[in-house]
């Protein structure tokens, strides 16, 4: 019993020893000072600094981690609110099939929709349109980048349209410009009214959307009035055109059937109402053939209608057999003579001679 | 109703005027009293062309289209005492024998328009089927309508007017007749229908009272005694 305690006392005294001698170094005073001061590099007995392994790491790195990263991006350039970028100017100044033009997206994508949905009405229902190029209240336009020169080079040939340069939040500055055919024949009085009316009907809102639209809105207005009053002028020149050719051919005598009428049909909205010309014709027609027919019934049934009247027994009067109803007397010897003064049927006697 | 001769308002049904004493016998003395066979357009004057009475033909035969019962009948005429006309009107309306008219429309529902252009006047008498829907007022409001046509001597309009104007009134009245007895029922002196009436008309009223034909027997047997003494 006592041999086998020794035996398990001096085994438990090789294992504590073997364990102390197998434990972590423990860092020197001295040492510990001077880790902390930086002076030594903890594990840098372990780093070996061999060229070979460096350069094949460094080849790995390179081709592993280092593609991965980034380009180095160019720094923006700094944003100017009185200039308009330089790579949306093409966007404006191109020839555009939309009544809004808004290629720095000023306005939020609902907005656009409700503006440009409002440009395609009026589109539909005048024949002056509208196009409507928004800018930032502060940029500023090239000098090269004019709203004439806009004019010229892109809508020279179209229908007359109205072009508009809109500053959002700005509408002080805005511009009108018509282009197109006719474009001469608007006179800037008219134009520098239509302009100023819009301008002030915009200024009431304090939202720069707000404000767009408001100034659409007045704008398309002053449009239907001008194109009422070119249709006007269009129907009397139209009218004059005729009456002098009309004239020439009575005078020339030659001809005077076949002197050309210039109509005024293309006058403004008649050329819509010409579009439903047939539809509006054969309503009219059907509905005249409708009311014939009422008339025609009704003159029928009122013609073949008989009247009779109760046989009443009236007891004889005066002695006759047949009639003694004595009705009125008019005379018509007298051109100043009226009916009414021959109302009152009286005995000759009782007249004034 | 007023008496053709002093134009005083008279009873419906009485037997001679109470102002003058006025019956119908009176004016057989002065005109006749035997039938006059008549058309129902009677130009005596000269007062429509040939077409015109063509036209005039056709409007008559309108108006008895729409009214089985009754005839329009024009008369022109040249007459010499202008106070007479409406004597004359009634006599005539009375004595006459229309050749152009069916037997189913008797006297009692003619209407004569009489326009005699020596004195240029006009006038209307009617039968007693209207007596109770025709007044004196209807029949001039009929005859002011005519009256310029009347004084540009355009016979054929005027009585086209006369003609369309009296079918207007006559068509409301008839209107309102049916209505009143589908309301109310026949009246209570209403004869049993037209045949029986146009019987007893073209008997010549033969089924009138005995009282009533004593009483005119009287009347006219103390106007020829009245005259006697007094010739």
């Amino acid at each position: 019993m006592k041999v086998s305690f020794f035996r398990w006392l001096l085994l438990l005294l090789l294992v504590s020893h073997s364990a102390r001698a197998e434990s972590l170094p423990q860092w020197s005073d001295e040492d510990r000072a001077r880790l902390l001061r930086g002076e030594i590099i903890a594990g840098a007995d372990i780093l070996v600094e061999d060229k070979r392994v460096i350069a094949s790491l460094r080849l790995g790195l390179e081709s592993e981690v280092l593609r991965a990263l980034p380009p180095e991006l160019e720094p923006e350039p700094e944003y100017d609110p009185k200039v308009v970028p330089s790579e949306f100017l093409p966007l404006y100044f191109t020839s555009s099939e939309s009544y809004l033009i808004d290629p720095q997206q000023l306005l939020s994508n609902q907005e656009a929709l409700d503006r440009l949905g409002f440009l395609k009405y009026h589109a539909d229902d005048s024949e002056l349109k509208i196009r409507m190029y928004l800018f930032d209240s502060e940029q500023n336009l090239p000098a090269s980048y004019t709203i004439e020169k806009l004019c010229e080079d892109h809508y020279a040939d179209a229908p007359l349209t109205a072009i508009v340069f809109c500053f959002l939040g700005n509408p002080e500055r805005s511009q009108l410009a018509f282009a197109g055919q006719g474009a001469a024949d608007v006179l800037a009085l008219d134009r520098r009214k239509m302009l100023e009316s819009a301008m002030i009907k915009s200024m009431e809102k304090s939202d720069p959307a707000m404000q767009l639209e408001s100034f659409i809105v007045q704008l398309s207005i002053s449009l239907y009035w001008l194109e009422a009053q070119r249709a006007e002028t269009l129907a009397a020149i139209a009218a004059e055109g005729s009456r002098a050719l009309a004239g020439k051919a009575w005078t020339s005598g030659n001809g005077a059937g076949k002197a050309e009428v210039v109509t005024a049909i293309d006058a403004g909205g008649l050329s819509v109402l010409k579009s439903h010309m047939y539809w509006i014709i054969l309503g009219f027609l059907g509905l005249l053939c409708v009311t014939a027919a009422c008339v025609f019934g009704w003159l029928m049934w009122s013609r073949s209608r008989r009247y009779h009247f109760p046989v009443v027994e009236t007891p004889e009067r005066l002695g006759a057999n047949y009639a003694a109803g004595v009705g009125a007397v008019i005379a018509f010897h007298k051109k100043l003579g009226s009916p009414s003064s021959q109302r009152n049927q009286v005995p000759d006697y009782l007249k004034r001679v | 109703m007023r008496c053709p001769r002093c134009v005083q308002t008279i009873h419906r049904s009485a037997a001679q005027c109470p102002h003058c004493g006025f019956v119908l016998s009176d004016l057989d003395d002065l005109y006749g009293s035997g039938e006059v066979r008549l058309r129902r357009l009677s130009d005596m004057a000269g007062a429509l062309r040939l077409k015109e009475r063509q036209k005039l033909e056709r409007v008559l035969d309108e108006f008895q289209t729409s009214f089985p019962q009754l005839f329009f009948s024009v008369y022109y005429g040249a007459l010499e005492d202008r106070a007479n006309i409406r004597q004359f009107g009634l006599w005539l309306l009375n004595h006459a024998a229309y050749e152009d008219l069916d037997i189913s429309r008797p006297n009692d529902g003619g209407i004569l328009l009489l326009v005699d252009l020596n004195t240029k006047v006009a006038s209307i008498s009617f039968g007693y089927m209207l007596d109770s829907f025709l007044t004196e007022e209807d029949t001039f409001n009929i005859l002011a309508k005519a009256h310029p046509h009347l004084l540009q001597g355009n016979h054929l309009k005027a009585a086209s007017v006369i003609v369309k104007q009296l079918s207007r009134v006559l068509r409301k009245k008839s209107r309102r007749a049916i209505l009143q007895q589908k309301i109310f029922g026949p009246p209570l002196n209403q004869s049993s229908g037209a045949v029986n009436a146009l019987e007893r008309i073209r008997s010549n009223r033969s089924n009138r009272s005995a009282a009533e034909k004593e009483k005119f027997k009287s009347i006219q047997t103390t106007r020829a005694e009245n005259k006697e003494k007094e010739s």
